[in-house]
């Protein structure tokens, strides 16, 4: 199993879980308004098509945790800053966001419903998405 | 004019001297003039400070770039914040900069001459540019001459920019189109750490603007954000420039080692597994080439049919020689 020896938790058949933390920072003052962890990439994309109108950046957002450790973003004068400990291989998850439709050749798509089918999908095949 | 009788070496010290004296009755002659440091036979002193004592005292890189540059020594969160963003700018894969430094290296120069190859890249489109910090500076100065907000200002800037059809630097990176994985990681370190400030608000309602103009969101690239800190650090335009250029160097000067040390040199050897870099099959003419095709070089020189003559140039009309009228 190639995960770099930091899941935390093994759920159910093929299921990794790979915590995500994220912050709602206030961008001038830098005060933490809110602070959330959750345990999937889907959960994690939830709680973002709750909060966030604008499908493209929580599509984004979303994409960018299932690879990088630290993403963050601003929108309406406030920065989100998240973890996540996901790390997997760039080409891969591409190509899984292209056959989706998450990505429309490199531009995010406006369909927020794509951002939870990746997010499902990226939680299922997490094993055949990390580097190899 | 007095004419010079005697060389210098044919007098002793002492006419030497007068004449030197003579010389510079009203002015000094030269010498060195630098606020920065100085040295003696037994220390090296910056701005004051015995750089021995300095690092004995843990006093690091970032806090001598801070005396060098500035005369001051930084507060621990702006050491920090420069180390942090030198560290995420230090490399970044194949860029001109890198590729650049690797090909010189092939040619085996000596491998200063590779690096130094590899920063000479930086200027108006790749790496960290002068003219960011001369816009980011000029649109400041005017918010403040004509009593705008940032906000407002930053309107302005990308009002005139579109108009002009002149590209605003510090957005957008080539290959790193969902955004520059480094740029929002800096100015959100710069926030944390309390040492943003003019020029990275400026910088973040300088990219709010152009989404609002264009419709859709933009990105900071490494420009856009490492100079704006820099700039907030009190560095100078072109003092930012030179520390960016400078921590890609050590990059630079990673590939041209690696270059040196794994790589063939030349690059164009027909025995390697992988085609190599500047191999002749990457040249056929069939898909490289789009010139005139292959022709026969025209005579530069023509003979004399009666004299003999040769080396005649084409365009003449007769034989200097013998006067036979050639074609």
């Amino acid at each position: 199993m190639n995960n770099n020896g930091l899941d935390l938790v093994q759920g159910g058949k093929n299921k990794v879980v790979k915590p995500i933390t994220v912050k709602r920072i206030g961008m001038y003052d830098n005060k933490i308004k809110e602070n959330h962890k959750f345990n999937s990439l889907t959960e994690f994309y939830q709680w973002l098509s709750k909060n966030f109108e604008d499908p493209v950046f929580v599509n984004r957002v979303t994409y960018l945790a299932a690879l990088r450790w630290k993403v963050v973003d601003f929108i309406d004068d406030e920065w989100i800053d998240a973890i996540s400990e996901y790390r997997l291989f760039e080409p891969k998850v591409m190509a899984l966001a292209q056959k989706i439709g998450l990505l429309e050749g490199l531009e995010f798509s406006k369909d927020k419903a794509k951002g939870l089918e990746f997010a499902k999908k990226v939680d299922e095949q997490y094993q055949n998405l990390t580097f190899s | 004019m007095e004419v010079v009788k005697k060389l210098s070496s044919e007098r002793n010290f002492e006419e030497r001297r007068k004449i030197f004296e003579e010389i510079f009755k009203d002015r000094e002659p030269f010498h060195w003039r630098t606020s920065i440091s100085y040295k003696t036979v037994n220390k090296i002193v910056a701005k004051g400070y015995d750089t021995t004592e300095l690092v004995e005292k843990g006093y690091g890189f970032m806090d001598v770039l801070f005396l060098i540059f500035q005369g001051r020594l930084p507060k621990p969160n702006e050491a920090k914040m420069l180390d942090y963003l030198l560290a995420a700018f230090c490399e970044h894969a194949i860029s001109p900069s890198a590729a650049s430094a690797r090909i010189v290296a092939s040619g085996r120069p000596l491998i200063n001459a590779a690096f130094a190859a590899g920063i000479m890249t930086f200027g108006m489109a790749h790496g960290p540019g002068w003219s960011h910090a001369e816009i980011m500076t000029e649109y400041l100065n005017r918010a403040e001459k004509e009593g705008k907000t940032l906000k407002e200002m930053a309107e302005i800037l990308v009002k005139e920019h579109l108009e002009a059809k002149k590209p605003i630097m510090g957005i957008h990176q080539p290959q790193h189109v969902h955004g520059d994985p480094r740029a929002y990681a800096v100015i959100r370190k710069a926030f944390e750490l309390g040492v943003a400030g003019k020029y990275v608000q400026f910088q973040l309602e300088i990219i709010k603007a152009l989404e609002k103009a264009k419709g859709k969101r933009m990105h900071p690239n490494m420009v856009g954000a490492g100079d704006s800190v820099l700039l907030d650090l009190g560095f100078s335009p072109l003092a930012a420039w030179c520390i960016g250029v400078l921590a890609r160097g050590f990059s630079c000067a990673a590939h041209a080692v690696e270059e040196m040390e794994r790589e063939r040199a030349w690059r164009g050897s027909f025995k390697t597994k992988m085609a190599d870099l500047m191999s002749l099959e990457l040249q056929d003419p069939r898909i490289s080439y789009d010139g005139p095709p292959d022709r026969p070089v025209p005579e530069k020189y023509v003979k004399c049919p009666n004299c003999g003559a040769s080396e005649l140039l084409s365009e003449f009309k007769a034989c200097p020689y013998c006067g036979q009228k050639l074609k």
